[in-house]
């Protein structure tokens, strides 16, 4: 018709279901403002990419002419397939915007951190038992890390053709905190142990110790999991810049604008990798349930490691700082210091919570790089 | 009595070389129940798989699948299967089936080859080689995977990696404590010898 073929005949029931997925994922950002600057990107992405004939996704080749390529095929290979730059560059951002302040004062918090990680290894063995293969398992694991980047990151070299869902998955689980971690902390804790109150106020930290951080922490971490360096590295870089405070222009612009196009094309990136045909199977729902338990079991993970310090502990040390190991920054800390508010109006909990909620960035992205490290002769 | 007793040697004999025969067999066992033309679609792709060549294997695929599928993800695919598990050791044929639905492929006319093959890492693992006619005889590939044993490599994979996480997690903490104690000691030790300095 006009000249021209129209996309009507060509769109399939599964294009048709994925467009309105999409258009469910802009209405949960606009009107509810469920992780908005995700969700809406990653909804735009995916209706875009489910249109017929328009070769936006396709990916650039030699065999293509010139001005073949469509644009997010073009985000899809350079940004996450072939040379994985955006969920690095978005580590950078996060760095220049995380205060490990709560962290230094309160070291003990990464041990909670580490518990949180426990979700990753669970939902790995349930992939593995489902019947993924050991790379699809250590994607699907990761999303417990609650963690957008690494498990981007990850899935992007380990099994690219579910990194559109398991991204997906983390940040919906991320928006949805509030609802899977409360019932599972009120289910480990008693009454009497939510409401113990600590110290509103952690030390005071020095400026030589935030910019030391960054630096010994990278180097430990890089040297014992190498492959973890593009994450870690550039995390603790950003945050590098932020506390040195002699280059306030560039740790701006890697906290605002830098980190604000990196979401742009991320986002839409992830949203164009779900094409009906990776999407509509069985494996969707797998992935999907794996990624709510790996994030249910952290946060029991956290807190039980929390009722043990808690136990241990000379001074009050209030167990639900565990959940906040998962590393949904700072939503989980959000949460844990208003359910201890709700149980003691005394308690001020936020401070603490956060503390674990950053070592929970550290250990997501030592588990990711764990992962790639063993499959290192990839690379 | 002696030709019974022949009979029984002759009898253990052939069993042992059988067993032998099947234990040793080449790389590419038995393959009679496939048509000539997929058993040399198999052994190619085999060849190709052994040596390395992942992305080369795309060559073997039908070309409605290549309209389905980019080399690149193909070449993925491969890799995930395969990169790890090193070369085969022994391949046996054990099932051969004709389907109309395989996995996530369309509806079409399908040959399913099911192989154990004995592998470098993995001596107990089950290859699966889709095959789609092509017309006048010939078979495209559509599907390849490789399935074995996860569970010990898996175990090791959480064992080593909560063990490294907290150990990491650890030495940081440590670390950032004594880190902090000493910049703190210092830091009072400066504001004392100060306050000394004014006094």
């Amino acid at each position: 018709m006009f000249g021209i073929k129209m996309g009507f005949a060509s769109l399939t029931l599964g294009q048709a279901l994925m467009i309105l997925v999409g258009l469910g994922f802009i209405y949960l950002a606009i009107k509810k403002e469920w992780e908005p600057y995700e969700l809406l990107p990653i909804g735009a992405g995916m209706f875009l990419a489910n249109l017929p004939l328009t070769g936006l996704t396709t990916q650039p080749s030699p065999e293509l002419g010139p001005g073949m390529a469509g644009v997010l095929g073009i985000i899809l290979k350079y940004g996450l397939y072939t040379w994985t730059l955006l969920p690095q560059f978005i580590f950078f951002g996060i760095g220049a915007l995380t205060d490990f302040g709560p962290l230094i004062a309160n070291p003990r918090a990464f041990l909670l951190g580490a518990a949180a990680q426990i979700g990753i290894y669970s939902s790995f063995a349930g992939a593995i038992w489902l019947g993924f293969n050991i790379k699809e398992a250590c994607s699907i694991g990761i999303i417990g890390g609650a963690d957008g980047p690494t498990t981007i990151y990850t899935t992007g070299l380990l099994a690219p053709d579910i990194l559109g869902i398991t991204a997906t998955a983390a940040y919906s689980y991320m928006a949805m905190v509030a609802i899977i971690q409360p019932p599972i902390i009120r289910a480990l804790t008693s009454k009497k142990e939510r409401q113990l109150q600590m110290k509103p106020m952690l030390r005071p930290v020095s400026k030589t110790e935030k910019i030391l951080f960054p630096i010994y922490a990278s180097i430990i971490i890089i040297l014992m999991i190498p492959k973890s360096a593009p994450l870690v590295g550039m995390l603790f870089l950003g945050n590098l810049f932020r506390e040195s405070g002699v280059v306030d222009r560039l740790s701006n612009t890697a906290q605002n604008e830098l980190i604000n196009i990196i979401t742009i094309l991320l986002m839409l990136g992830i949203g164009a990798s779900m094409p009906a045909e990776k999407v509509l199977h069985g494996r969707t729902l797998m992935v999907l349930f794996l990624g709510l338990a790996a994030f249910a079991v952290g946060t029991a993970g956290g807190v039980l490691l929390g009722k043990i310090m808690s136990w241990l502990s000379k001074e009050p040390f209030n167990p639900m700082l565990g959940a906040a190991g998962v590393s949904a920054v700072p939503m989980s800390a959000r949460i844990v210091h208003h359910l201890g508010h709700q149980e003691n109006k005394k308690n001020y909990l936020l401070m603490h919570a956060m503390g674990a909620n950053v070592a929970g960035v550290i250990g997501s992205a030592v588990a990711g790089g764990y992962f790639l490290s063993y499959f290192q002769k990839l690379f | 009595m002696k030709s019974k007793m022949m009979l029984r040697r002759v009898f253990w004999g052939c069993l042992v070389m059988a067993w032998v025969f099947v234990f040793y067999s080449p790389v590419f066992g038995q393959t009679s129940n496939l048509p000539p033309a997929a058993e040399g679609l198999c052994q190619e792709l085999f060849n190709l798989l052994d040596q390395g060549r992942l992305k080369e294997s795309y060559e073997l695929t039908s070309p409605g699948f290549q309209k389905l599928e980019s080399r690149e993800s193909w070449h993925g695919r491969m890799i995930s299967e395969r990169e790890s598990i090193g070369r085969a050791q022994s391949r046996r044929l054990i099932k051969v089936e004709k389907t109309s639905k395989f996995a996530d492929l369309p509806e079409g006319d399908y040959l399913v080859a099911v192989f154990e093959t004995r592998f470098d890492t993995h001596p107990d693992s089950v290859e699966t080689v889709v095959m789609e006619s092509a017309g006048s005889g010939k078979y495209g590939l559509v599907w390849y995977q490789v399935r074995y044993n996860m569970w010990p490599e898996a175990v090791a994979i959480i064992g080593n990696g909560l063990l490294l996480v907290f150990f990491i997690m650890s030495l940081l903490a440590v670390l950032t404590w004594l880190v902090g104690r000493i910049i703190q000691t210092t830091a009072k030790k400066k504001a004392a010898a100060e306050k000394a300095e004014k006094g």
